[in-house]
Order: C-alpha cells, then structure tokens, then sequence
C-alpha cells in the first residue's frame, strides 16, 4: 500500500532535515571534510607503502614550509624589516620557524661522546698514510688557524678539528645564505636578503591553515611595510598554491551554479507558463545536492573539492526527472500526478539504473575521488528519483491547462527531426565526422600539473623566491631501502659517490656503522702511534698536553651504537627521523637531491646502487593518472557493453542498435568537441564521457518507454538537454583546466545525445506515436 | 727541525705564488704613505704568540698577511707548519703547504668564520666605521702610537672574543687578542708595502 500524501511529505522532510544536519555536522567538526589536495586524487591502495610514505614524508615536509623573504636596497632598513617579520610569526598562531638548518655547532653535544666514530671522507682518506704525522699537521694547522686563536672549534676536546670538520659537512639548507638567529641573511645582486623559514602547523591542504596562513601573509606585508616602507616581502609554498585553487574553485561552484539554476527557472518558467514547477524542481534538485553530499562524507573522511565541484553536474541531470515529470503532467490534460508518476516510472527507472551503472563502474577506477563523485551522484540521483515520482504526486496533483500547448511545442523540434530523412542523414554525418576527427586529433595527457588551475601571480613570486634563493629541488627523490638503517645508510653512501648534484640524506650526518667501524679503525692506528704524535708536536713547538684531553677520551670510547641510537629520544637529531621510513621487511631512507637533476638521470644513479630507487612524484602521478584513465577507458567500454545488452534485450535487434547507436554518436560528438577546441583527453575527460552515456541512454529510455507519449517524452528530453547544455556550457567555462575539458566533453556529448535521440525510433514509429 | 725545515722547502716554494709574491704598485709605507682609512692592499709578516689555556709554553707562529681591503684576507702561517688561510667574504678556503685545498667552509657552514673574517678585515684594513661598526672602541694615544681597545657589540662576536686591543702607527703594528675561553695571542706586525685603494 502507498503511503498517503502527508506520510511521503513527512518521510521526505525528514529525510532532507537528517542528511542537512549531518553535513552541517562534518563541516563543523574538528577534521576539515574537505580537502584541495591534487594527490589526494591518487589509488592510494596501488601504491608501495614505503613509497607512499616517502611520498607523503617528502610533500609533508614541503607543504609545511612557507619561505618568505624581505628585501631591501639597504642593509639596515632590510634587518627592520625582517626584524618586524619575525615578531609577527612568532605572535602568529600555528606558525614557527624551520630548525632545518640548526646551527651545526648545536649538533655537538650529540656527536662529542661519539667523536672517535666521526671523520670526512677526505679526513679519513689522509689519516690512512703515517696517521700520527697527519694528526700532528691537522692539531698544528688547527692551532695556528686564525679560528683557532677566536675560539673556532673545541681545542681540547677536537684538537685536529675532525669532528669540527664534520659537524660543518652538513649540507646547508640555503647555500649562500647565512645563519642570523631564527633567519637567514643573504644578498641578491645589491640588495639585502633575509629570509624568515617560516613552518606551518598542519597540512597545506586543509582550509584552517590556508586561512590562517592568509592572515598572517597579510600581516606580514602591512607590518613589513610599516617597518620599512620600502621593503619588499615575498612567499612561497604549497600552501599558497592549494589556498589559491580552493578560493578558485569555490568561486566557480557558486557562480556556475548560481548561473545554472537561474537558467533552469528561466526555461521551467519559459516552458511551463508558471512558476509552480519551480517550486518543486528546486527543491528536488537540493534534495539530490545534500543527499549526495550527506552519502559521501558518511563513507569517506575526507572529499576532494572536486568531487562537489563535479557534483554541481548534478543539477544538470537530475532535472531530468523533474521535467519528465512536469511535461508528463503538463501535457496530459486532467491526468493526476500518481498517474503521471507510474506512466514515467518505467524510463526514468532505466535511466537511473542505466546512468548509476555508468558512475558506478568509476568505483573500478580505484580512484579516490571518482569513487566519491559515484557515491555523490548515485545517492543524488536517487534521491531527486524518490522525490520526483513519490513526493511530486502527493503536492503537484494537477497541471494548469495554460502550459500544456507550450509544452507539446517544445517537444515538436525532436519530431520535426526524427521524422526527415535529410535531417537523420546531417546527423549521421555530424556524428561519424566528429568522431572520425576526435579519433583522428585525440591526444592524452595525464600530466597533473596541466590539471591544476593556473595562479600566475603566484607562480611569478614562486619563481623569484626560488631564484633568490638558489634553490632547483625538484619533486624527485631517492628511496634507500635496507634491512636495517645502518643497512640503508650504507646504500645511501654508495648513492652519495655516484649522484650529483650532492643530496641531503641522513648517512651525511649519520654514516653507517660499518664506516663508522672503518673511522674507528683510524683512530685506532692513530692512538697506536701516540708517540710520533707528542714528538711532532713537540718538535713544532706546542707543548704535548695540548692533545692530552683528547687521548684521554679515546680511553674511555665507547662502543659504535647502531644508527637508530643518534635518532632516539628527544636528542636534536631526532628530527631527522623525517628521513626514515619504518617498514615491517626492513628500513628505507629519503635523500633528496639539492639541486635538479632529470628523472632520467635520478633513475640512472639509481640503478647502480642495490637497493636505491628515484622517485619522481609529479612523474609517478602523472603515471597513476595514465593509468587510471586507460582503467577508466575499459570501464566505459565495457558500460557501454552492458547497456547495449539491457537495450538489445528489452528492445530487440532493430530497436535496441538504434538505441546503442545514441550512446556511440553522443561519444563521437565528445571527442570531436574535444579535438576542436584543442583539449587532451585525460581522466576527468573519461569521466566527462561516463556522464554522456549515462544521460544519452537516459534521452533513449525516455524515447522509447514514452514512444506512445511523446507530447510528454519529447518536452522532457529536449528541455533536459537545454539545460544539461546551459550547466556544462558554464562548465566549459571554468578556468580550472580538469572542469573546462569536462564541460567540453559533456556540452558537446549531450549536444549529440539530443540529436542522437531523434533518430532513436524510426520515422514509421514517429509517425505512429 | 732542520730537517723538517729542509723537508718543508719544497712546499714553501710550492706556496710562494700564493704568498710571497708582491702584489702590483705595492710599496714601502714609508714610500707610499696611505692613510689608513685609505688602505686597499696590505702585505705583512707577523709573529704570533699564542697562550693556549692549562699549557705553560705558548705557541710561536709566524708567517705572512696579506689584506685586500673589502675582499678578505690570505694568513699564510710558516712556521712551525706551513698552512694557509684565505678568508673572502663568502668563507674561509684552507691551503695545505703545497698549495692544496685543504677545505673549505662557508660561512653558513661555520658562524665563526664570519667573525674572524670580519675582525681581522676590520682590525687590519684600519676601517673606522667598520670597527664602530663591529666594537665599542675606546682610543688613546701614545706620542705617534694610537691604542685602541675594542669590546665586541655582537653577541656572537663576545662568546669567542672578550678584547681586543690594537697598536698603531699609523697602521698596525701589535695587536693583542684576548679570547672569552681564557686564550690569549699577541701578534706582532712588519708591514712590507701598502697600496691605496683604487680611486673611484
């Protein structure tokens, strides 16, 4: 039994009051629902754990970091200005500054018990020949060095200066750069250079820290200014970018959908003489949105922004029902709306079936973020389905008679196609040229950054903190496996000989046991010819007891701990654990190139050392997209397989290929609408396309189900059309590459579906109906 | 010794284009009598005394300086090892006897580099305003001898050094450096030619 009018109404409001109030919840909460993050994107169960860590460690590590630079003409006006900087981050909340480039002489309550395990590579390269005549040279060279007479080193604890001279091997974060407190100071060309290191609290990606990270860049700027009017203030940093994409995108979801709903009540209005089905397309269409919305933050903890710009599509094709709907009622005089409802029941139960097997295929992909836009737009789907045919009967029971001729009028264009040869003949032709030249023309790429919107500004002032600064990291890296992490440092050792340019790895502040072994080994022979060393000093003059401190440390040396030990704790060194992936087969390391090198080049060093792997991030992904979208490719073919067999099976041979034919012309007019407007086929186009053949079968079921109705079927899909077009004509618009290339493919699909769903029956059905 | 001497002679030869030659136009300070303030190429010998705390003999060095006015300075000690060091702007470059780079350390690599760097351009280069700059400096004079004693403004320039005090006639002659660890080095200056900057 059907539940009467006020139950559905009640069930409904409930319903849409429940999936609110959760939403609402999620945004509230503590953890941001949303996230920017373009790897976030990533099939994150098909990659290496280790290297999904080092992927995540290394851009972590990158997205906390907020370079800013404060430049000025003049050195003291500049020292004002960073001076003023510097305040201003440490009021602000969730920042700080970097310690990445820790004065090293801090690091020398760490490595002072352990000095006998501790020499360069050239330290110990001289101690191999007559050690004792070396060390003398080293303690006198040591002594009669300008430093040595102003406290440089630790005479009595380092005499010959190696521990020194490893403590200063540490590579440094900024080269040409110099230490100055918390900041660095440097020059460009004439001009002053300090630069604030400043660290993020927090993931570059989610909005609290981008809007705090707004704030304080605002801050900085105006207190700067007041310091030193002329000084010049430039940042950096992921955040910057992910701010700029997520401002990007909310802007276009508001006025793509702003402008999308205001074309919709304009043809509801324009074709229906009254503003009633306003009243209830509007809320069916917020239904399928916070439905959607409520399903995919209740399966996933975080949803990828672009998962609710795609969902504004939404509007686009649940209208659909809608309008079946109203032309259903409009154009049948006195027909009740349950009646309407179970005549339209039918195709639109096909054509959400048909369209949620297309978006549900996108599960396949493995895909994150396409497994979210299906749940999005299942769940919207169903939702905009239940409230069209159970909620409408009970409060829209009856049409006015003014719209009905308005209405039928509108669907005579697709008869008036449907009916002539020449026209059925012009769009054959239309379609196999568009797809003989999308074909022809088809490009791919799968490049993630030609995804991201451009931010000009952003990248100008980017360009010029890296230039200033001397850095050209890229997004590669190497991976150091090992049994054990002194098993690793030893691989990274052999990379460090082979690689160039030098790479900031821990075995450069941290070697591996066994070359610390091999040091001690040094030592050894070294204080095995103690007396070479006191007579040699001697003979130059400086008194034996200079180095006696340092013979009785050797005598009370310990024994050389495993690597973890250095990172234990809470000693300084701890922070480079960063470096280190634990995994449960062994340990693996980062080291990071400090300068460019070509991923060709990175894999090449790569392969000389067992063990080693380079890892290019932007390369890798952009691999996992290609990936994804030839998965995608199949999916599609294979949804196509599947609705051509529900199609030969409820229409037979004859009706079911004119009903595959639709889809196939609809894809064709894609990639040739693609190939004109000079776009590359990448995933979001595949899902573009997805979406065209979920609604071009929609258009066929409409056609076919309602043949004996089509004063009613015909209104419905061409106004469906009109505004599916209007939605993603906006969409082409976006100047967010993935959604413009989307908009394209679909405009120009759902251009070819409704042209396509002319020629759906024959011209003696036609004529029949 | 000797024989160390005579063993060391062919890396004091091998070190002779670094240090011994004279720079061009570089005269006598009697003969080009510069201003100090005016000062753009100094080259000296000087020994040094270097009291190292708890030994009771100090450490006698000697060997030769060559100051470039806004570019650094080359130490070049001689006895009792050969060794050189060039400190520039950007750091400190050490030269083994044979004229082999030893190492080298920026000075974001090595703080102190930068406060040697910066002392001994000041101190040597007879800069006003650089020494204001980096000290307080008090001044007295003796008949034609100026003293001058400078207590560092910098922090970091206090942790290594307490005092520096330097004699000067006009350019300098002794200058005493007495380290914050408790060490202390008297080193005694021969200038052997100057040269005035060159003129904008």
């Amino acid at each position: 039994m059907t539940p009467n009018a006020p139950v559905r109404s009640g069930a409904w409001l409930l319903g849409v009051g429940l999936a609110v109030a959760w939403v609402a919840w999620r945004i509230a909460g503590p953890v941001d629902p949303v996230t920017t993050d373009i790897l976030a994107l990533l099939p994150q169960d098909r990659m290496d754990p280790v290297v999904r860590e080092a992927v995540g460690t290394a851009r972590e590590g990158f997205g906390e970091r907020l370079p800013v630079l404060v430049i000025h003409d003049e050195p003291r006006p500049a020292a004002r200005g960073a001076e003023q900087a510097e305040s201003i981050v440490r009021e602000a909340p969730g920042a700080g500054f970097d310690d990445v480039g820790r004065d090293p002489e801090a690091f020398r309550g760490v490595f002072l018990p352990h000095r006998f395990q501790f020499l360069t590579v050239s330290d110990r390269r001289r101690l191999a020949d007559d050690p004792a005549a070396t060390f003398a040279g080293d303690v006198l060279r040591s002594a009669a060095s300008p430093g040595g007479m102003l406290g440089g080193g630790n005479p009595s604890a380092d005499p010959a200066g190696y521990l020194q001279h490893h403590l200063t091997s540490f590579p440094a974060p900024y080269p040409g750069f110099a230490r100055d407190g918390a900041l660095y100071r440097g020059t460009d060309g004439d001009r002053t250079v300090y630069l604030l290191p400043v660290r993020l609290e927090g993931s570059a990606f989610s909005n609290p820290v981008q809007e705090r990270t707004g704030i304080l860049l605002d801050r900085l700027r105006s207190g700067v200014t007041d310091a030193c009017p002329d000084c010049e203030v430039l940042a950096t940093g992921a955040v910057r970018f992910a701010a700029a994409s997520r401002r990007q995108a909310q802007t276009e979801v508001f006025w793509l959908s702003s402008a999308s709903v205001a074309l919709i009540v304009i043809l509801v209005v324009a074709a229906f003489r009254s503003a009633r089905p306003l009243l209830f397309a509007v809320p069916a269409i917020g239904t399928g949105v916070v439905a959607g919305s409520a399903a995919v933050l209740a399966v996933f903890e975080q949803v990828h922004v672009l998962t609710f710009v795609f969902g504004t599509t939404l509007i686009g094709i649940s209208i659909d029902y809608a309008f079946h709907y109203f032309a259903g009622l409009w154009s049948a005089e006195g027909e009740t709306g349950s009646a309407t409802a179970r005549r339209i029941r039918p195709a639109v139960t096909l054509g959400l079936v048909t369209t949620s097997l297309a978006f549900g295929l996108l599960v396949f992909t493995g895909m994150d973020v396409l497994a979210q836009v299906m749940v999005y737009s299942i769940t919207g789907l169903l939702a905009v389905y239940l409230t069209v045919l159970f909620v409408f009967p009970a409060v829209l029971r009856r049409a006015p008679p003014a719209g009905v001729a308005r209405v039928a009028r509108i669907g005579g264009l697709m008869a008036a196609l449907g009916t002539r040869t020449s026209a059925r003949l012009i769009i054959y032709g239309l379609a196999a040229g568009a797809a003989v030249f999308g074909l022809w023309q088809a490009e791919f790429v799968d490049d993630i950054r030609s995804f991201r919107p451009a931010a000009p500004e952003i990248e100008a002032e980017d360009r010029r903190v890296r230039e200033t600064l001397g850095v050209e990291t890229g997004s590669g890296f190497f991976l150091v496996r090992g049994a054990t992490l002194d098993g690793a440092l030893a691989r990274e050792e052999r990379l460090r000989e082979n690689a160039a340019p030098p790479l900031l790895a821990l075995s450069r502040f941290v070697p591996s046991q066994t070359t610390r072994q091999s040091n001690r080994g040094r030592f050894d022979a070294l204080f095995g010819q103690w007396d070479g060393v006191t007579a040699a000093l001697a003979d130059a003059g400086l008194d034996p007891a200079f180095v006696e401190p340092y013979r009785n440390a050797w005598a009370k040396r310990g024994s050389i701990p495993e690597a973890d030990v250095f990172l234990a704790g809470d000693s300084i060194l701890a922070d480079l654990n960063r470096m280190v992936i634990r995994a449960t087969d062994g340990v693996a390391t980062v080291a990071r190139p400090l300068g460019s090198i070509s991923p060709a080049a990175g894999t090449k060093v790569a392969e000389r050392v067992d063990g080693v792997r380079y890892i290019d991030a932007v390369a890798m992904t952009s691999r996992m997209f290609e990936q994804v979208r030839e998965r995608a490719q199949v999916l599609l073919a294979a949804a196509g397989l599947v609705i051509g067999l529900i199609l030969l099976s409820r229409y037979g041979w004859r009706g079911g290929l004119r009903g595959i034919r639709a889809p196939l012309m609809a894809v064709g007019f894609s990639l040739g609408g693609l190939a004109l407007t000079g776009q590359a086929i990448n995933i979001f186009a595949l899902v573009g396309l997805i979406l065209v053949l979920g609604i071009s079968i929609d258009y066929v079921f409409f056609i076919r189900e309602g043949r004996y109705h089509l004063g009613s079927a015909s209104p419905a899909v061409t106004l469906s059309a009109i505004t599916t077009l209007g939605a993603f004509g906006l969409l082409s618009l976006s100047s967010i590459p993935a959604l413009s290339g989307f908009g394209i493919t679909v405009v120009a699909g759902i251009a070819g579906a409704f042209l396509a769903a002319t020629t759906v029956l024959s011209r003696e059905e036609y004529r029949e109906s | 010794m000797a024989l160390i001497r005579f063993l060391l002679l062919p890396f004091l030869i091998g070190l002779a284009p670094v240090a011994a030659t004279a720079a061009p136009d570089c005269r006598p300070p009697e003969e080009a009598a510069v201003a100090p303030e005016r000062l753009g190429h100094l080259e000296a010998r000087f020994t040094q005394t270097r009291h190292i705390p708890r030994l009771d003999r100090p450490l006698e060095l000697s060997g030769r300086m060559v100051v470039r006015a806004g570019e650094g300075f080359d130490w070049l000690v001689r006895e009792p090892i050969e060794a050189g060091y060039r400190f520039s702007p950007e750091g400190l470059t050490e030269v083994g006897a044979g004229g082999e780079v030893i190492r080298t350390l920026s000075t974001d690599e090595a703080p102190w580099v930068r406060v040697v760097a910066e002392l001994f351009s000041a101190v040597l280069s007879g800069r006003g305003d650089k020494l204001e700059r980096l000290f307080e400096v008090t001044t007295e004079s003796d008949g034609d001898t100026v003293v001058m004693e400078l207590h560092p403004r910098d922090e970091a320039f206090r942790d290594v050094v307490r005092r520096v005090r330097v004699e000067r006639n006009p350019l300098p002659t002794r200058i005493v450096i007495e380290e914050s660890g408790g060490g202390r080095s008297v080193i005694r200056i021969e200038i052997d030619c100057v040269r005035p900057e060159a003129s904008a």
